[in-house]
């Protein structure tokens, strides 16, 4: 060690050399919110060409952003709040590209809350677009997914409540006391779902109204391929065979016109092979709160036999979409995920789960815990 | 040559536990747990539990090597005991090895980084910037870089805890908490051989082990192994709650596990949303910690080994300056991957086997050459 | 620049030069005598000068002239200039022709006894002695006093007598040497000579001109004491002895500085204070050589391991309380003359985040005033830095709708956020720096306007975001929750730092840069202690007094970092001798009986 400190200044000197180097280069990623496009949706639709994807971008505009804010910095801007890009091309990168042309700002994703399939993607499209979007670093995987079969701009037409209609579904998907079902799937459950064999995807489905979206169907795939969507009784079914009911209201007028409400429930799935066959069981728990009842106030008897009655109906629900999902093919509750985590071995015998699910014996269980009313008296 | 009289700081056993484990981890924690899921399945948390318990083993070897002769490093003492040749080569492979797995770590958070978040920053800046503050961290010496890992250990200790109860909360497949008693060996064992990855490093102890402050080598022994026994303990829980979340099909798919569930990870109603995200920036401490333990046992071997002298700051500048120059030809995070499974994997096993098990036979042989040694290397009386 | 011999020309021979050879002596004499008849062949050559510097010359020679006169008389009954030969006359002509030129400094001669008329001389500096000591205790009484003079004229007697019996001072020394008499003489003390003797009387009668005892204005406390240290050391010596009355309270005495003469106190207690401490600090003080220390902060580089660091190792306060629960905890603190403010070390980084006012209040509200005061660092450190990061390099991290919003009020804006932070940072520095210098009155006012002014102003003209002005603020108050003021200073420092380690690499960049701190606050040692102490390395003993304060029960012992040789600090707490005592009992006995 000839001199410690000339050599603690020779490291300084580099370090700062190194560092002012590093400046020299450019701002790399500094480039601040204003230079930056914010996407806040994005819908993937069929081209007209085949085997192209239209992909639409949402976008905020500064007047949206301004009047949002509430800033008065730079005047009062009028126009929408949120305008739509679009691009076309053979993957979401050619596509990105071509709506980057359409504006003079960097087409951000890092905040992209909100993703948009049409039910018309081809299943070879939505499986490149899935894959593709998996690999986008800067997109967040927790953005919500959807379906649709109407245009994008119809889907983000005017909701009266939201300036920006994308934060409208985040807020009503990641609430969980704002649906009756919980529908809402994050972009990374649905991968997840889509790599995972033995279960099917199912997305919600956006129906532009004119009081709104509606948010009451849900889409069936099996495996990318769009099979169906399901109309608002039958989502209704689902929920309860899936577990994501959370609002449903069950009225009993032949018992005295018990109303029981806020039923939210579990379901349980278990597929195994027992003695050379496969067996399935979904067991369905819940909870209600019993409402109302003529007779103003209960006694446990009545309970019991309202508990009875209402685990039977959600049983028959449930059993009513399984054979449902059975007719279409669809392992939306993933009985065969079930048994793929349970014994591996076994699942990994049946090639092709879909020629087996259709004939699969399911054994549906429900029970309800009642909260009961308490004494008015 | 140093000798040890030049080197007096020494430190604790608590320090050379926190070095030890900041000695592995670095490598392959972002594709954890990936190569156990990918042979084993479901079992994987045995095939984890089984990775424990052979680097424990292998701890105990190395361990049992340090005390051998506790007071001189390695690459002090090898030349006397192996003859100069196999020291020289021993002194080599050590070198070449460590700074390559110093490459490793830093080619593979640099593109988790710079996919995830610093798309449009270079990938040699940030693995410059990675390995130049590493290298500020081993520039202090041995203790400053004991109490700069004992310091920032606390924040990432309540990181750990923090992010795998947050990540609890996007757990959707409870029943895959329970591994099946389904187990089939020889995928385990593969799958075992290739998560060993993530703890291929502690073999630094060999240069540490003489740093100890005389009198608490066993204590840091346990300390190292206790520590090791929290790692694999915090490592069955992030198993347990990637498992959980995403099924071991989809973990197959995903590019970086660890990185992908803590993106899954958002809080609303606080400043920051993302704070998985967070997370996956704060894991920059353990690789820093990762580069900064190896390029100090670098420097110090290669200081240790020179024909001339060398200082301690100036070997640490060559190894720092190849370290970046050995990241640049990486293309891609995949590269680093194929070299950590395909060479730096088994050669780091081999290391962890046969050196320790060369000195103790020969030491074993040639008691008279390790006696006198020993009391060659013996300290002097504190100052 | 000086040198130690030129200092002493003119007035004061330097003693040690001298003493060693007479011939060196008379050869000083011719050399003045040399340049007096130099002096008077100038002037003798000048023709039609300036009068007044005709004077001034003239008079400069006859000083010069009066100097060698009397060192030549001084000269001859003894070998030694350094002492002095008991002959008042020549005392008289060496004091006169030397110091004595000063206004400042009184000589007094005057006759001992009524009757017995021995001569005596007394000088002092006027302004630093109690002249009520001089007039009464001293003078009043030498001239009345009889008795023991009339027994007998040994000179070494009367000295004898005069130390025993006449003088009513309570501090009288002697001394021999000159140039040590001289110091004492500008210290304050009043030098009294006794013809025939060559030991001189040294009486204390210091009156220092102090600042008197305020309330100290960099470090408050609500509920603690309220006393401040002045500048004497003397005084700052009695505030730590009223707060620690034990025997093994020590002050170690330097001096430093040759021409300042400061004193400078090393406190610590005996028994105590690990002595390695002790004595390393006494050692490294001892090598300071500098001309004057005119403020204690001059020490520091002596006493900080790495001089060059940014953080203060050296802790600086007015406050005796902390000074006195320093020294209880085993530091060493260092007084300086002149220096309203003791030093203390060795310190760690959590040293300097507590303060005396922790210990005044319960737990839960100094463990609540800690925490915050780490939030305001990390507040001040971080939020620029962070406001880079997350609005310009990871957007991805904020709230979708917080993201809307910023951006939302980044709209139209100029300048990109680097620019905004750096502009409002050198606004609040300007602004801070201004009302720091500016008189009080003014300086409140201009600060509330300024930043109410250059903030709303700076916003309308669009050139910052509104949500800027409330980070800068944050900023700017942030630092300073620190108790201790030096320590906002690295930080600001480091602030340009991460703020440009945030540009490059946002979040990431943040990371490196705290590593990197940290990094280098492990490697700083102050005394052998390790200034990150508590956390790095872990000592699970004080970590109970950093982040938060534990309740006084737990806190028993003494930092494990200081080594004391007494680790326990006060008994276990939780030993109640009587747990109620029965009030309403004793009330109603009283009552009825």
């Amino acid at each position: 060690m000839a001199n410690p400190h000339s050599w603690r200044r020779v490291v300084a000197w580099a370090l700062l050399l190194a560092l002012s180097l590093g400046a020299l280069t450019g701002c790399w990623d500094d480039k601040s919110l204003d230079t930056r496009t914010l996407v806040l949706a994005m819908g993937f639709y069929p081209a007209r060409q085949p085997g192209e994807v239209a992909v639409y971008f949402a976008v905020p505009t500064p007047a949206g952003l301004t009047s949002d804010s509430g800033s008065s910095s730079s005047g009062g801007a009028s126009g929408p709040p949120l305008i739509i890009l679009q691009g076309v091309g053979h993957s979401i990168g050619q596509a990105f590209s071509a709506a980057q042309a359409s504006t003079n700002r960097d087409l951000y994703l890092g905040h992209t809350v909100f993703l948009l399939f049409s039910t018309k993607l081809s299943p070879f499209m939505l499986r490149r677009l899935v894959n593709a979007l998996d690999r986008i670093g800067t997109l967040d995987k927790t953005p919500f997914v959807a379906a649709t079969s109407a245009p994008f701009a119809a889907v983000l037409g005017t909701i009266p409540q939201e300036h920006f209609p994308p934060l409208y579904y985040e807020e009503l998907f990641s609430c969980t006391t704002c649906q009756q079902l919980m529908l809402g799937v994050r972009f990374w459950q649905m991968s997840d779902r889509l790599w995972t064999p033995g279960v099917d995807l199912v997305l919600p489905v956006l129906k532009p109204t004119r009081q709104g979206p509606a948010v009451d169907e849900v889409a069936l795939y099996r495996n990318t391929r769009y099979v169906a969507t399901l109309t608002p009784k039958e989502t209704t079914a689902y929920g309860i065979a899936a577990g994501r009911s959370r609002k449903t209201s069950l009225f009993f007028p032949r018992l005295w016109d018990a109303n029981l409400d806020f039923v939210a429930d579990k379901a349980r799935v278990s597929t195994e092979v027992v003695h050379g066959r496969l067996q399935a069981t979904l067991a369905i728990h819940a909870t209600a709160t019993l409402e109302s009842i003529a007779t103003a106030t209960e006694t446990a008897g009545q309970v019991a036999r309202i508990s009875r009655r209402a685990a039977r109906l959600l049983a028959d629900e449930a059993a009513a979409f399984v054979r449902l999902s059975q007719r279409d093919d669809v392992d939306a509750l993933g009985f065969g995920r079930a048994l793929a985590w349970a014994q591996p071995q076994v699942f990994a015998r049946y090639r092709h789960w879909h020629r087996v699910y259709p004939h699969l014996t399911v054994a549906v269980r429900a029970s309800i815990t009642v909260n009961r009313l308490g004494d008015l008296r | 040559m140093a000798t040890m009289s030049d080197r007096m700081p020494r430190i604790s056993a608590g320090q050379f536990a926190t070095m030890i484990t900041a000695g592995y981890l670095g490598l392959g924690i972002f594709y954890f747990p990936r190569p156990l899921v990918e042979d084993a399945g479901r079992v994987g948390l045995y095939g984890l539990w089984l990775d424990g318990l052979a680097a424990f083993l292998l701890m105990k070897l190395i361990f049992a090597m340090g005390r051998l002769i506790p007071n001189e490093t390695l690459s002090g003492f090898s030349a006397a005991l192996l003859s100069k040749p196999v020291s020289w080569l021993l002194a080599l492979y050590t070198i070449v090895y460590h700074l390559a797995l110093a490459i490793s770590a830093v080619v593979l958070f640099s593109f988790v980084l710079g996919n995830i978040f610093l798309p449009s920053t270079p990938i040699w800046a940030i693995s410059g910037a990675l390995t130049l503050t590493s290298a500020y961290m081993a520039y202090g010496g041995v203790l400053a870089l004991a109490r700069t890992l004992q310091a920032s250990y606390i924040p990432l200790l309540v990181l750990t805890i923090f992010s795998v109860s947050m990540a609890t909360l996007s757990i959707r497949h409870p029943s895959l908490l329970l591994p099946t008693t389904d187990v089939s060996l020889l995928p385990l064992v593969d799958g075992a051989y290739h998560q060993f990855v993530i703890f291929i490093g502690f073999q630094l102890s060999v240069t540490l082990y003489p740093f100890v402050k005389n009198g608490e080598q066993r204590q840091a022994e346990r300390y190292s192994v206790l520590a090791l026994a929290g790692i694999v303990l915090a490592l069955s829980l992030e198993y347990e709650v990637i498992m959980a979340v995403f099924g071991p099909d989809a973990i197959d798919r995903l590019r970086w596990p660890l990185a992908s569930t803590y993106r899954i990870i958002s809080l609303s109603g606080f400043y920051i949303s993302k704070l998985g995200t967070l997370l996956i920036v704060l894991w920059t401490i353990v690789i820093v910690a990762f580069v900064a333990v190896r390029l100090w046992c670098l420097a110090h071997d290669l200081s240790a080994m020179a024909p001339r002298r060398l200082s301690y700051e100036l070997a640490l500048g060559l190894m720092t300056l190849a370290t970046i120059l050995g990241t640049l030809p990486f293309p891609n995070a995949k590269v680093a991957n194929l070299l950590n499974e395909h060479y730096l994997l088994p050669l780091g096993l081999a290391y962890l086997v046969l050196v320790p098990g060369t000195v103790m036979v020969v030491g074993k042989l040639r008691p008279q050459a390790t006696r006198q040694l020993r009391a060659r290397h013996e300290p002097g009386p504190e100052v | 620049m000086w040198s130690p011999r030129a200092r002493h020309q003119g007035a004061e021979p330097q003693a040690s030069a001298v003493r060693d050879s007479d011939a060196e002596m008379t050869s000083q004499a011719h050399r003045l005598a040399h340049s007096l008849n130099d002096t008077q062949a100038v002037l003798g050559a000048i023709s039609g000068v300036d009068a007044a510097l005709l004077k001034q010359l003239i008079s400069q020679a006859g000083a010069l002239d009066q100097e060698l006169e009397a060192l030549t008389r001084t000269l001859h009954p003894t070998a030694s200039l350094d002492e002095f030969p008991g002959d008042i006359d020549a005392v008289y002509d060496r004091l006169k022709s030397g110091v004595g030129q000063s206004p400042d400094i009184i000589i007094r001669r005057f006759l001992m006894g009524e009757k017995a008329k021995i001569p005596a001389l007394l000088t002092f500096v006027d302004g630093l002695t109690d002249t009520e000591m001089i007039d009464q205790d001293t003078i009043m009484l030498a001239q009345q006093y009889d008795q023991a003079f009339t027994q007998g004229h040994d000179p070494q007697t009367i000295h004898q007598v005069v130390h025993d019996s006449v003088i009513a001072s309570g501090h009288v020394t002697t001394e021999t040497s000159w140039s040590k008499l001289m110091i004492k003489l500008m210290g304050g003390n009043t030098i009294l000579f006794l013809s025939g003797t060559s030991t001189a009387l040294v009486i204390d009668t210091v009156k220092y001109r102090a600042r008197s005892l305020t309330t100290p204005t960099t470090e408050r406390s609500v509920l603690g004491p309220q006393e401040a240290f002045n500048e004497v050391v003397l005084t700052q010596m009695n505030l730590l002895r009223m707060r620690m009355k034990t025997p093994n309270l020590r002050f170690d005495s330097l001096t430093i500085g040759d021409m300042s003469q400061t004193t400078v106190i090393v406190a610590h207690v005996e028994g105590l204070t690990n002595p390695e401490l002790v004595a390393a600090v006494k050692r490294k003080l001892s090598v300071a050589k500098m001309a004057s220390l005119n403020v204690g902060q001059e020490l520091t580089p002596l006493l900080a391991s790495r001089t060059h660091s940014l953080f203060p190792q050296v802790r600086r306060t007015e406050r005796p309380d902390v000074v006195a629960r320093e020294l209880t905890m085993g530091k060493v603190a260092i007084l300086v003359d002149n220096t309203p403010f003791v030093m203390v070390v060795p310190n760690t980084l959590a040293d300097f985040y507590q303060t005396l006012e922790d210990y005044t209040m319960s737990f839960w509200g100094a463990s609540l005033e800690r925490l915050i005061r780490f939030l305001g660092l990390f507040l001040g450190l971080l939020l620029p830095p962070l406001y880079i990061a997350l609005t310009s390099v990871n957007p991805e991290l904020l709230p979708t709708k917080l993201v809307i919003t910023i951006a939302g009020s980044r709209v139209g804006l100029p300048l990109p956020p680097v620019m905004e932070v750096l502009t409002m940072w050198a606004i609040i520095e300007i602004l801070r720096e201004a009302s720091l210098r500016l008189p009080k009155e003014l300086s409140n006012t201009l600060g509330t306007v300024g930043a109410i002014v250059v903030g709303t102003a700076i916003v309308k003209a669009g050139i910052v975001s509104p949500l800027m002005i409330v980070i800068i603020t944050l900023t700017a108050l942030g630092l300073f929750t620190s108790p201790n003021y030096e320590m906002a200073t690295p930080w600001r420092v480091l602030f340009w730092f991460l703020i440009a380690l945030s540009y490059l690499f946002g979040l990431f960049g943040i990371i490196l840069g705290l590593l990197a701190i940290l990094s280098h606050l492990a490697s700083l040692e102050n005394f052998g202690v390790p200034y990150l102490s508590p956390f790095g390395p872990y000592r699970w003993r004080d970590l109970k007094d950093t982040l938060v304060r534990f309740p006084e029960s737990a806190l028993t012992k003494r930092p494990a970092y200081l080594e004391p040789l007494e680790v326990r600090k006060s008994a276990h707490w939780h030993v109640d001798p009587m747990p109620h005592p029965q009030l309403e009992q004793a009330q109603r006995e009283q009552r009825n009986g």
